[in-house]
């Protein structure tokens, strides 16, 4: 069993693209460290990420993540287990949330944990294009 | 009659006239003729008083004004009307000209006219400052027209713009034919116009001297932008204002500016950090990759050697297993969200579903039950079991968003025979995966459409369309399609046909055991790896498949190894090794005998290492590898060794 949360948070850098690069070089090694993985992606000044790990190791990251002042107010919309993760590819899987930003935005203003867990995984299997 | 008193007062006259050196004063008789003449008149003309008096004063014009009749014209004007007064050019002795400021008085005596006071002033200088401050104010003129950074113009006491420079142009989007004359507020939002902003601004900068300000600003099409506002206001000389200066700067730009610039920056961040990072992670990888490689290669060989057993085969797939897991696990080290490739596995629907069961249930509401229903006997499907996942839980989502005021989600599946191809839809065998929902539902010209990317049946307010494209695409990649049933009132049914997992793919989680064959050529290998436990499996490898195998623990071993022995077809070398490395190993081999083959053996960490050019394009085999894999690189390889022998 794995445990699988998302959360949302505001995000401190005016450019939360530019900031991003930055928190995913330091993510990715973390999280794989961790057997942590995930999605992150941004809407405006909020990020929403999701995790799926162990329980003791989602308990740690959100620790870490709590401490982090690259983003403020990280409140966790839903937290659940489940058998198997929805993203064991990616230690942390950049979306592209502006790719559906009217539902994002329609997601986060009802703070809808299993929308958004459904819409960053499914954005996360149909990828990006780099 | 003169007096003793007049004639004091007339020498006191000629004492003042002739200490006076900044105008020239004389006087002329009633035909223009010079009769006196003082120090400033000799001063500014050059003449003597012995050299003038008598003269006719139009030797002061010029030609040109002479031939006009210009100095008996002054002459007549003074005469006539009392006084004559003008300036303009006049001659020195010395032929030079001067800028003259002229008075001319007649002087009368009784009726009769006698002559005429002339006083004149040399304006030279003060023509040349006013013209060195016409030409620096047109220059002034030319430099404000032509910046095109700052809007900047003035306004008059009342706010109406009499000025516009070519940034205002640029910025505003205004001419200055359209824009000159009307009042400053067509730049301020309605909204703070009505607030009485531009007012405020202007009172402001006439109170305090100054008004400084950023905010919202509109252009002529309507666009707004963010500017940085200066006015200043000007005073005349009684002190009075006349006006505003008004200095505005589009920020939005510097915004911009300031993105591109952080981009930059940011690249050249990354560039410097990659290959750090690269190194750091991959070293990981590498140290990994290569406990990898022994662990998987043992095993493999292991698998091959030892006769089936039932209470031993099972722990060693699952040890195979356990390590093509880290495997995986090396992948996602640098794994960003790129398309991934499906991976079809055979999965079990019943099983993958209730693991689901608890996280659907718990997120999803009390307002709304889950029920879950399967055929006893459910055969596996051919899907990718991650991607599945995902397509349920956005059904789920979508499901829940039709029952706003709770009611009944099911999840069922059964086993299905398509009879003939329609279409996409192919005969065959499949599994229906069901998720259906007793809520709103759609009208069907909806239903229809909500495969589309980017379609949302339920408007703002409720959850996302994006889902269902990415169902569509894992069924259609999967080898099946799906179905909408949507009745308004009754609810909507969403049906995933999934083909029947076939014999040769993979139960989710298991391994694949790999043919090897070891027909080809017998050929003379030197293995070259640092790591013993590597060193010892990639040669049990090169074994196996039945080559002679040569060992080095290092490059330098290596190349002495080869020189000994030119027998050696092959070099299959680690690229990472204390001393020479493997590409530095490569260019010597392939200098003593450019027919041997080398193969670089390269962990995930290697990738970010640029080779030289000369082994840049040397065969590079990923590790870990297998035994089949090592078996098909090396037969690609024999033929190009063949093919050199022939040449």
């Amino acid at each position: 069993m794995i445990d699988r949360l998302v959360y949302r948070s505001h995000a401190v850098a005016i450019l939360p693209e530019v900031a991003l690069d930055r928190i995913f070089r330091s993510s990715v090694p973390n999280n794989a460290r961790m057997n942590i993985t995930g999605a992150l992606g941004f809407c405006e000044q909020t990020y929403i990420q999701l995790l799926e790990g162990s329980p003791c190791a989602i308990d740690e990251l959100v620790k870490t993540l709590e401490a982090d002042a690259r983003h403020t107010q990280l409140t966790i919309l839903l937290r659940g287990s489940s058998e198997r993760r929805l993203l064991p590819g990616w230690s942390m899987a950049r979306v592209d949330l502006a790719k559906a930003a009217p539902e994002t935005a329609t997601l986060l203003e009802a703070d809808d944990g299993l929308g958004l867990i459904a819409l960053m995984a499914a954005l996360a299997h149909e990828g990006v294009a780099t | 009659m003169t007096t003793l008193q007049d004639a004091a007062d007339d020498s006191r006259y000629r004492l003042l006239v002739e200490s006076i050196t900044d105008y020239a004063i004389y006087m002329l008789d009633a035909e223009g003729h010079v009769t006196s003449w003082n120090p400033g008149a000799e001063r500014f003309k050059g003449y003597t008083a012995d050299e003038i008096l008598g003269a006719h004063f139009s030797r002061f014009y010029t030609p040109k004004d002479r031939e006009a009749g210009l100095p008996c014209n002054a002459l007549k004007i003074a005469a006539e009307s009392g006084r004559f007064e003008a300036e303009g050019w006049r001659l020195r002795k010395d032929g030079a000209r001067f800028w003259a400021h002229v008075v001319i008085d007649p002087i009368h005596r009784g009726e009769e006219l006698i002559g005429f006071a002339k006083i004149t002033r040399d304006l030279t200088e003060r023509r040349a400052a006013e013209q060195a401050l016409r030409q620096s104010e047109e220059q002034f003129r030319i430099l404000v027209g032509g910046v095109r950074d700052y809007a900047i113009y003035m306004l008059d006491p009342n706010g109406r713009v009499n000025s516009w420079n070519a940034g205002a142009e640029r910025i505003k989007g205004y001419t200055p034919d359209e824009i000159i004359g009307h009042h400053f507020s067509r730049f301020y939002l309605p909204e703070e116009v009505e607030a009485g902003a531009p007012t405020v601004a202007l009172s402001i900068a006439r109170e305090a001297g100054r008004f400084e300000k950023e905010g919202w600003r509109l252009r002529k099409d309507g666009t707004r932008f963010w500017a940085h506002v200066v006015i200043d206001p000007i005073t005349g000389d009684d002190g009075e204002i006349v006006g505003f200066a008004k200095i505005t700067r589009d920020v939005t730009e510097r915004a911009e500016a300031q993105r591109e610039l952080e981009a930059a920056r940011e690249a050249l961040y990354q560039s410097q950090k990659l290959e750090a990072i690269g190194q750091l992670t991959g070293g990981v990888a590498h140290d990994f990759n290569n406990l990898l490689a022994a662990i998987t290669g043992s095993l493999d060989l292991l698998r091959k050697r030892l006769p089936f057993d039932p209470r031993t085969t099972p722990l060693l797939e699952n040890a195979i297993q356990g390590a093509e897991r880290g495997a995986i696990l090396t992948q996602r080290m640098l794994a960003f969200a790129r398309k991934q490739e499906l991976k079809l596995e055979a999965v079990d629907i019943p099983q993958l579903v209730r693991g689901m069961g608890e996280f659907i249930r718990r997120s999803i509401g009390p307002n709304i039950d889950v029920r879950m229903r399967f055929a006893d006997v459910l055969p596996r499907v051919q899907t990718d079991p991650y991607q599945l996942e995902t397509a349920l839980l956005n059904l789920v989502v979508n499901a829940r968003d039709a029952l706003p005021n709770g009611g009944e989600i099911s999840i069922t599946a059964e086993q299905l025979k398509m009879a003939r191809t329609q279409g996409e839809r192919r005969a065959g065998d499949y599994v229906r995966l069901s998720v259906s929902d007793n809520g709103t539902g759609m009208p069907p010209e909806i239903a229809a459409k909500v495969t589309e990317p980017f379609f949302t049946t339920k408007g703002v307010g409720k959850g996302t369309g994006l889902g269902l494209s990415m169902v569509q695409g894992l069924a259609g990649q999967s080898g099946g399609w799906i179905e909408i049933k949507s009745e308004i009132g009754h609810g909507t049914r969403i049906d995933l046909w999934l083909p029947l997992a076939g014999a040769d793919l993979p139960a989710a989680g298991l391994v694949v055991t790999e043919a090897v064959d070891n027909a080809g050529e017998r050929l003379v290998v030197l293995v070259v790896d640092d790591d013993p436990l590597v060193l010892t499996n990639t040669v049990a490898m090169v074994d196996e498949l039945g080559h002679n195998v040569l060992v080095a623990n290092s490059g330098d071993e290596a190349l002495v190894i080869f020189q000994r022995h030119p027998e050696i077809d092959l070099v299959l070398t680690d690229e990472v090794m204390p001393g020479l490395s493997g590409s530095q190993l490569a260019e010597r081999v392939k200098a003593l005998r450019p027919t041997a083959a080398v193969v670089l053996a390269s962990g995930y960490a290697d990738l970010h290492l640029s080779p030289g050019p000369d082994v840049a394009t040397l065969p590079r085999l990923a590790k870990p590898f297998t035994l089949a894999q090592l078996a098909s690189f090396i037969e690609g390889l024999a033929l190009d060794v063949s093919q050199r022998a022939v040449d």
